[in-house]
């Protein structure tokens, strides 16, 4: 909310401060600003007469003009279109500097002498409105400086206001709040209303069905009101706070949802129908609003009607037909206390929120609706002419008053300070919080427009923030120093990733939701969880597994010149298995795109991705002492020779492979892409954080080779298997080498095993290692038709 | 009678010209082979009377040994040449690229991330984590935040069907914490959430870390060490730290937590909007409806909660303006961390 030094002036004598200093202490106790605005003296711009006004002999569109300031006349050339003779105008003389830094001197403007501007409302800062010149009053005195009229200079702060200071929401709240900072006396506004004999009871009543809703409802009947322009000092107040004027009437309903945060409403007394009733809407009743859309109302919104129809939405809005028009001359006006959650709800179901809505749904100062209709009625009665009828319609009814007790013990406690009870007593009496000290204890009864008070954390919350967060001490909590290890799975989550970016592995983050249409191609749309109000149709599905990410990652950085793109993630899956929330389980996805090795001089010939990501899945495993096994996968959207299952432990835990073309080309990759994910959650229960060492033999090892042809279908890892089930002295085999082609059968390839020796006590001989290998050579032979090579 | 040496007079010499270690070789051969020049002094044997023969002998001996020193000193000349000259034919134009091993990136959310739960860890926090799809009954009526209240208008929220929704904050996983522990709790809770808002300043997934600690006794006071110490470690010693009054549905008193901007070093700049503070922190002493809701014995606990957005203090830290950057990931951008 904006709020105006100068109108705050009318209530707390600020005139000897620095606005920014208000604002340092303002941000400092909880309401922040967020903008200091400076309305700065506009010198030399006067109110002046337009004495005479002919056409530019030499320019069609501007006018020459004789401008008199009560002393001296002006030759003024004007490009104004809605300037003539005898006009009240606001004149900025030769020497004034107008908002821009704008200088105004004499010029010559198509030959003539021009000395001075007569001023729209945007070159004088009070407006956007550059339609043409703004035309004054004619009663005010020629000469008078335009400051005087509009309020300048005046320092405009803008602040923050939080949920819970609805007390702030109007220029008197800030008052209150800077009267106890700075420890001055309020001021309060003073007012008569001058009655008629005509009683009110005259023109209506008002009922009130919903007295949940709607506690206090008041009303006021005032009568041959003239509508015109509101004054200036309105006019400028409004206009300082980015209100815009409109008429008096409005323009007052305005002034005193600002200036006390109390929204009033005006009806054109001839629109109703005999007396007000506060009700429920029937179902699919209906209202055109002052904002011309027709609304539908079902039967939980509260309405104001007559006794025919209705015509506002209690608290939000009024009805178009009933409102005020240039043709009014008896205004009903009503002031009334509207529930928060009443307000809130009605609200929120129409999509409206207006000024008045956001003050009734925060909530209102309850026992200010007496005062306020008085005071609304006392400016009808002075600014528009009207006779203010006697007596108020409606019912007021007083709301409980609250009080907390609290210990002053226990606060300092709580705040972890050592104030005294006396500056407890101060503190809280500045507030109006009217303290009642009891030994250590103090009862505080708080004001009605502070709404938020109703427990002894509400008033260690105003003790703390008059005291200053900054008086009170810095201290480190007095339980147990001892640093916590980070949890398992986040550890590793941490090394892999690690790892995996010294692998050359770029950890990307992308949405958890995605496109539906594209997470179908691979998995079931029954496992889907969707968002009821997505962003877009882009980002409706929560992802079932996170590979898909990785996938459009990969396509936008192919598509952004990147030949060569590896990416690793870890984040949640989703996926609906009828429970009350979806099962939810951290993943980690990594994948290749393109050739894997960059293009250089130096890089080592192609080699099948597959089996650099299954490298690179078995080191990660590995370094938590965990053996996967790899099973041919039959998932549909991995290319089915180049894929598998992995399995820890006998649990499927994911899937290693290369994208099918057919869903490559769906997802508009060009490249192909080897990917892998497995399960966090199954690969930390099976992980080994802790282990013994294991001796090892101090003999030497022996190096042996074994080449062999097999059908090309015989599994790699059985042959191992085989080889060293055969003698216990072999520690290790692996596979070192792989040919087919000349010299070897179709379907028939070469392999060529290395296999390691090694005894725990004694060095190896040749003759005890060949006739090791001979047996093996023989088991391959037995077993899958091996023949020495 | 005399050892004649005339036919071995050129050695040294024939030595000294040698090019190479073959022609050195061949040199060898001559002198020291088999039919070489020095075994060839042998002859003159047969004609030295016996009782000379021994001193004869010891003579051919020396001649020997004069030969092999001059010849290994000449070898070793020649092998140290030839090594210069091989080493020298082996140098690599050292200014081609290395063997391509690329070094990847860790996302610049999860260093910071890790940062966060490292010094949080090192000051005796535990880090808890919690479903991303969650109830809105630990989201928000748990936390203090009840249907109707206004402060769910501070927050735009994905839901899933009527009281399922994607976190607004990692606040529930504190109240799933406080509902199945008794204090006291020391933890932070770091993770994504969801909020329905996307635009220059806002993504609909953003990280945060909150933290709770309750225990008997806690202070506000202690708030303000607590995450004075966290900034500090984060930010540098030196870093000035202010707290301002705020509200939150779930602390009571809450406080903003500000520190000194690090871009101008609190002269006011752009990013601190002239102020020379940045907001890096919400916090405040938990409201008692929290342990209302936990089931905790009323009045027995106090505590502290904060929070704050990765993603703010990655930019901060970084430098880096656009907040969607973070999302895009864009091998030029992902590649600097």
């Amino acid at each position: 909310m904006k709020v105006s030094i100068n109108w705050l002036n009318k209530f707390v004598d600020v005139s000897d401060l620095d606005p920014k200093d208000i604002a340092e202490k303002l941000t400092m106790c909880g309401l922040e600003v967020d903008a200091i605005e400076e309305k700065g003296s506009l010198n030399n711009v006067v109110v002046a007469k337009v004495m005479k006004c002919d056409k530019h002999p030499d320019a069609d569109k501007l006018s020459l003009t004789e401008v008199f300031d009560g002393t001296e006349t002006y030759q003024v050339v004007c490009g104004a279109p809605n300037v003539a003779e005898g006009q009240t105008v606001v004149f900025a003389k030769v020497g004034a500097v107008l908002p821009g830094d704008f200088k105004i001197k004499a010029a010559k403007i198509r030959g003539l002498e021009s000395l001075g501007m007569i001023c729209a409302e945007d070159e004088i800062g009070i407006s956007d409105d550059h339609d043409g010149i703004m035309i004054l009053d004619s009663s005010l005195e020629l000469g008078t400086p335009i400051d005087e009229i509009l309020g300048l200079p005046d320092t405009v702060l803008e602040i923050g206001i939080t949920p819970n200071r609805a007390d702030c929401l109007s220029i008197i709240g800030y008052a209150r709040e800077i009267a106890a900072l700075y420890d001055r006396p309020m001021k309060t506004n003073e007012y008569t209303i001058n009655e008629t004999d005509d009683a009110v009871t005259n023109y209506g009543g008002v009922e009130i069905k919903n007295k949940e809703a709607c506690p206090t409802y008041l009303g006021r009947v005032i009568k041959d009101v003239t509508i015109k322009p509101s004054p200036l000092w309105m006019q400028n107040r409004l206009r300082a706070i980015g209100v815009r004027p409109i008429s008096n009437v409005v323009d007052i309903t305005n002034y005193v949802l600002f200036e006390y945060g109390q929204p009033l409403h005006t009806f054109d007394l001839k629109e109703i129908d005999g007396k007000i009733i506060v009700r429920n809407a029937s179902e699919g009743e209906k209202l055109l609003t002052l904002d011309e859309k027709e609304r539908t109302f079902d039967s939980s919104m509260l309405l104001i009607t007559d006794e025919k129809k209705s015509l506002a939405v209690a608290g939000v809005m009024g009805g178009e037909h009933s409102g005020i028009s240039d043709d009014t001359k008896d205004v009903f006006l009503e002031c009334a206390y509207f529930e928060p959650k009443q307000t809130r709800m009605t609200a929120r179901k129409l999509g409206m929120q207006t000024d008045a809505s956001y003050r009734y749904e925060r909530g209102i100062d309850p026992v200010n609706t007496k005062e306020m209709v008085e005071y609304a009625s006392y400016l009808l009665q002075e600014l528009c002419g009207g006779k203010v009828c006697k007596g108020v319609l409606g019912e007021y009814n007083e709301p409980e008053v609250k009080t907390v007790k609290v210990n002053a013990g226990w606060l300092n406690g709580y705040l972890g300070t050592d104030i005294s009870i006396d500056q407890m007593d101060q503190i809280l009496s500045g507030l109006n919080m009217n303290p009642i000290v009891t030994g250590t204890d103090i009862t505080i009864t708080a004001p009605s427009y502070r709404i938020d008070m109703s427990t002894r954390q509400d008033v260690a919350e105003e003790i703390a923030r008059m005291y200053g967060y900054d008086n009170i001490p810095t201290t480190l909590p007095k339980i147990d120093a001892d640093s916590m290890p980070m949890q398992p799975i986040l550890q590793m989550r941490k090394d892999i990733a690690q790892k995996l970016k010294t692998l050359g592995f770029n950890e990307a983050i992308n949405y958890s939701f995605m496109k539906a249409d594209f997470l179908k191609l691979f998995d079931d749309e029954k496992k889907f969880v969707k968002l009821m109000n997505p962003i877009s149709e882009d980002m409706d599905t929560m992802r079932t597994q996170v590979f898909p990410g990785l996938l459009s990652t990969i396509k936008y950085n192919l598509n952004n010149g990147f030949k060569q793109v590896r990416f690793f993630e870890f984040a949640s899956n989703f996926v609906e298995v009828g429970e009350k929330l979806p099962e939810q389980r951290m993943k980690l996805s990594a994948c290749t795109a393109g050739e894997f090795w960059p293009m250089s001089w130096g890089a080592p010939a192609s080699s099948e991705p597959f089996f650099i990501l299954k490298g690179v899945l078995e080191n990660i495993l590995s370094q938590y002492k965990v053996t996967a096994t790899f099973v041919k996968s039959d998932k549909a959207f991995l290319h089915p020779g180049k894929s598998a299952d992995v399995i820890i432990n006998g649990e499927n835990v994911g899937f290693i492979g290369e994208l099918h073309p057919a869903s490559a080309d769906a997802a508009e990759i060009r490249e192909s892409v080897t990917m892998f994910e497995i399960d966090m959650l199954t690969f930390k229960e099976n992980a080994k954080f802790t282990y013994k060492y294991e001796n090892f033999s101090k003999f030497p090892s022996v190096y042996k080779d074994i080449s062999v042809v097999v059908a090309k279908t015989t599994p790699t890892e059985k042959m191992e298997e085989c080889i060293k089930a055969t003698s216990k002295l072999a520690e290790d085999v692996f596979l070192f080498d792989v040919y087919e082609g000349k010299g070897i059968e179709e379907g028939q390839v070469s392999r060529t095993f290395r296999v390691l020796f090694t005894a725990s006590d004694r060095t190896l001989t040749d003759e005890e290692t060949n006739s090791t290998l001979t047996d093996m050579i023989a088991n391959l032979e037995k077993d899958f038709g091996a023949v020495l090579r | 009678m005399e050892l004649d040496l005339s036919s071995i007079q050129g050695y040294e010499q024939e030595i000294a010209s040698a090019k190479t270690s073959d022609e050195l070789y061949q040199v060898k051969v001559k002198y020291l082979g088999k039919k070489g020049l020095i075994s060839g002094l042998n002859k003159q044997l047969k004609d030295v009377p016996n009782e000379h023969k021994k001193d004869f002998g010891m003579k051919m001996g020396e001649v020997r040994k004069s030969f092999e020193a001059v010849f290994d000193a000449k070898e070793a000349d020649l092998a140290k040449s030839e090594m210069d000259a091989k080493l020298v034919s082996e140098a690599l134009d050292i200014t081609m690229e290395g063997f391509p091993m690329d070094a990847g990136s860790q996302h610049p959310i999860m260093s910071v991330y890790y940062e966060i739960a490292d010094i949080f860890s090192s000051m005796g926090f535990e880090v808890a984590v919690g479903p991303e799809v969650e109830l809105e009954h630990y989201n928000f009526d748990m936390l203090n935040i009840p249907a109707e209240h206004p402060a769910r208008d501070m927050q735009d929220t994905f839901y899933i069907s009527d009281n399922v929704l994607l976190r607004t904050h990692t606040s529930p996983v504190q109240a799933r914490v406080m509902e199945s522990t008794t204090p006291p709790i020391k933890i932070i809770a770091p993770g994504k959430v969801y909020r329905c808002d996307y635009d220059i300043t806002h993504t609909p997934m953003f990280h945060q870390v909150e933290g709770l600690l309750v225990d008997k006794n806690v202070t506000f006071a202690d708030l303000k060490g607590t995450l004075t110490t966290f900034i500090q470690r984060m930010f540098g010693s030196n870093v000035p730290v202010r707290f301002r009054p705020s509200f939150f549905p779930f602390t009571e008193p809450s406080a903003e937590v500000d520190m000194g901007c690090t871009i101008c070093g609190s002269v006011g700049c752009r990013v601190c909007k002239g102020t020379g503070w940045i907001e890096i922190l919400g916090s405040g002493m938990c409201n008692d409806e929290l342990y209302r809701h936990a089931g905790y014995e009323a009045g027995v606990y106090s505590g502290f909660a904060f929070g704050m957005g990765i993603e703010r203090i990655a930019m901060l830290k970084y430098g880096i303006g656009d907040l969607r950057s973070f999302f895009e990931n864009n091998l030029k951008f992902l590649r600097q961390f």
